[in-house]
């Protein structure tokens, strides 16, 4: 076996799966915090990239361009909790899963309306080049979008472990009637939450667009993503996802390089279902969050 | 054992179901066009997959959503036993309930492992993996092109190749599943669904074996979407696999918690409504997905048990009720005394 070519799929796998992560790391907050399966973060973070095509369209500078979005994402994520999750957080658990559903169904039509459902390809940001090191050839843009995401996944880890409402956080997913008690906001915390998922989502699927394209299918393809990569990384934990969604991209490489690309999806999603049946709490995490 | 089965005892009763049968029975006569009779038999079609997911989620209590897989199975199962085995319609119509059953079962095995939101992950897996086996194994299901001309269905000498007369073969079908559920959920099974719905442990406290009725809802809530898959391949005479992807789960679903989650008549409702609505407001087609989810999102609000439902998700109502008792309202909205 070429073993440059494994290396080659190593370094696809490993671009892939920090976008991944990056996408990853909001949802799981959210998980972890209310142990909702949010259906609608990726289309959140589909709406984002698409205000964030637009913007550049209408030249916009890069830089704000891109943040403008990153807060859009966030605000349509506080939004969306607002409307359809807050109402029913106390129900049955089957009912803050539908009305999520419904929350993504909702975003993926304005999307469409808006925008068409074409694949487009996101304006290139900066120029790239091939980049040869010894016999092996890789991308730049996958080296930048490499750095981007550990990067930002790591501003992410320091606003939750270093400043007061990160660490509140904290404490409203460990327990939010003692939360209450201590006199932390919980729904402004719950808010908090929902924008930063939105936020890093959005940077998340700007990369994600960079390296493939824009379209309307990617939200739920991002929702699913991210929640396979919580459940192989662990719920509830920042470096859950970020290990998750890094060993989900380069499993995926490694699928479709050596065994096949069309079944890749098929293939990856079987092995979720074996890790689900054969170690149900992630493979190499733990349930961070307990609650009765 | 009678008054299981639902049946007219009283005069006025007898009265209203009699010309409601008639009604039915005559809906052939009064449809204006062909396209109006076809879109009928495209309801009756879809009532036994509302069926299936409001007995597996309604009374189970679990949230699946690959559904879409199941329904395929039975289309394609039934459209090559037919056209490639030569196997009568009869026998391809029960074999694709079945096939589409044990696939339930080989679902059902695995998700008894895992808990509530993992189970509708390894449900939305099952659908994908499906997905891509009938997008690329071009020998069997000839991929993306689908398999077209799956002749009508026949009874021995009997060819129901008009819209009408797969009206009443449908309806025959569609009557005697729903007559199947109403019996199933009426019986000691339906029973300890719901227990298992309301609390698992206590349900387990109660004697009753979780895995047993759990796998049952399976089974047999797939077998009926299976059915339905072999109805919808011998009426469109195709059968694709875009027609069985994550959106097509989603619908059944919604049809499903729109007539509401525990209520048969609800499913019936559901599927007449959601099947119905696109082909009435035509121009509104566009925004189909921003109504179908706006309405999942009010309905979860306002009213989770769905427009006929009774008790699927009471609890939240309840607790609803509670909170204004706590602002000294009760239920009728009059301050209390005190």
């Amino acid at each position: 076996m070429n073993m440059n070519y494994v290396v080659q799929q190593l370094l696809n796998g490993l671009a892939a799966g920090s976008i991944y992560a990056l996408i990853a790391v909001g949802y799981n907050m959210v998980y972890g915090l209310l142990d909702l399966i949010n259906f609608a973060h990726g289309d959140i973070y589909m709406l984002g990239t698409f205000i964030a095509l637009s913007l550049l369209w209408s030249h916009v500078p890069v830089i704000p361009a891109l943040l403008l979005a990153c807060i859009a994402g966030g605000l349509i994520g506080m939004l969306v909790e607002r409307v359809a999750y807050r109402p029913v957080r106390d129900a049955p658990r089957v009912v803050p899963m539908i009305s999520a559903v419904g929350a993504a169904l909702v975003l993926r039509n304005v999307a469409q309306l808006l925008w068409g459902t074409e694949t487009m390809p996101f304006p290139k940001l900066f120029p790239t080049q091939m980049i040869q090191v010894g016999s092996i050839q890789f991308n730049s843009l996958q080296v930048v979008i490499l750095f981007l995401a550990l990067s930002l996944t790591g501003v992410f880890t320091i606003i939750m472990n270093k400043t007061k409402i990160g660490k509140a956080t904290s404490s409203v997913a460990q327990d939010i009637p003692a939360a209450r008690l201590m006199g932390i906001d919980v729904n402004k915390i719950i808010l908090f939450v929902y924008f930063l998922g939105g936020f890093f989502g959005v940077a998340g699927g700007v990369l994600f667009s960079m390296y493939y394209a824009v379209w309307i299918g990617m939200g739920f393809l991002g929702t699913m993503k991210a929640w396979i990569a919580c459940i192989i990384g662990g719920i509830g934990s920042i470096e859950g996802a970020l290990v998750g969604g890094l060993v989900l991209g380069i499993a995926e490489a490694l699928i479709s390089g050596f065994i096949s690309s069309a079944y890749r999806e098929a293939i990856s999603y079987g092995l979720v279902m074996v890790i689900l049946v054969v170690a149900p709490m992630g493979i190499f995490g733990r349930r961070t969050t307990e609650k009765a | 054992m009678s008054s299981r089965w639902i049946v007219a005892t009283q005069p006025k009763r007898l009265l209203i179901y009699g010309l409601g049968t008639a009604a039915i029975l005559a809906v052939p006569g009064f449809t204006p066009n062909e396209y109006v009779l076809r879109v009928i038999i495209a309801i009756i079609i879809d009532i036994p997959l509302a069926l299936a997911q409001n007995l597996i989620t309604g009374f189970g209590g679990m949230l699946t959503l690959g559904q879409a897989a199941f329904y395929g199975i039975g289309a394609y199962t039934s459209a090559l036993l037919v056209m490639r085995l030569g196997v009568p319609w009869p026998v391809a119509f029960l074999t694709a309930g079945v096939v589409a059953g044990l696939f339930g079962i080989l679902l059902g095995v695995p998700c008894l492992r895992v808990g509530s939101d993992y189970l509708t992950l390894m449900t939305i897996g099952f659908g994908a993996i499906f997905s891509s086996v009938a997008l690329n194994w071009m020998a069997l299901t000839r991929g993306p092109m689908g398999i077209p001309a799956v002749p009508s269905p026949n009874i021995g000498p009997i060819l129901f190749n008009s819209s009408i007369s797969q009206y009443y073969l449908y309806l025959a079908i569609t009557v005697s599943l729903y007559l199947l559920v109403h019996r199933l959920t009426h019986s000691h099974i339906g029973r300890a669904l719901i227990a298992i719905r309301e609390d698992e442990l206590a349900a387990t406290v109660m004697g009753i074996n979780l895995a047993y009725y759990k796998i049952i809802a399976f089974a047999f809530g797939y077998m009926l979407a299976g059915f339905s898959g072999s109805m919808l391949a011998h009426f469109l005479s195709f059968v694709g696999p875009q027609t069985f992807g994550l959106a097509e789960s989603l619908f059944q679903m919604q049809m499903a918690i729109l007539g509401g989650l525990g209520s048969l008549p609800g499913s019936v409702v559901g599927a007449a409504i959601l099947v119905s609505l696109p082909q009435i407001f035509q121009s509104l087609y566009r925004y189909r997905m921003l109504i179908n989810g706006a309405l999942m999102v009010i309905l979860m609000a306002w009213r989770p048990e769905g427009i006929m439902g009774t008790s699927a998700a009471a609890k939240t109502r309840g607790r609803f009720l509670d909170k204004l008792k706590l602002f000294g309202i009760n239920a009728k909205g009059e301050k209390n005394e005190g």
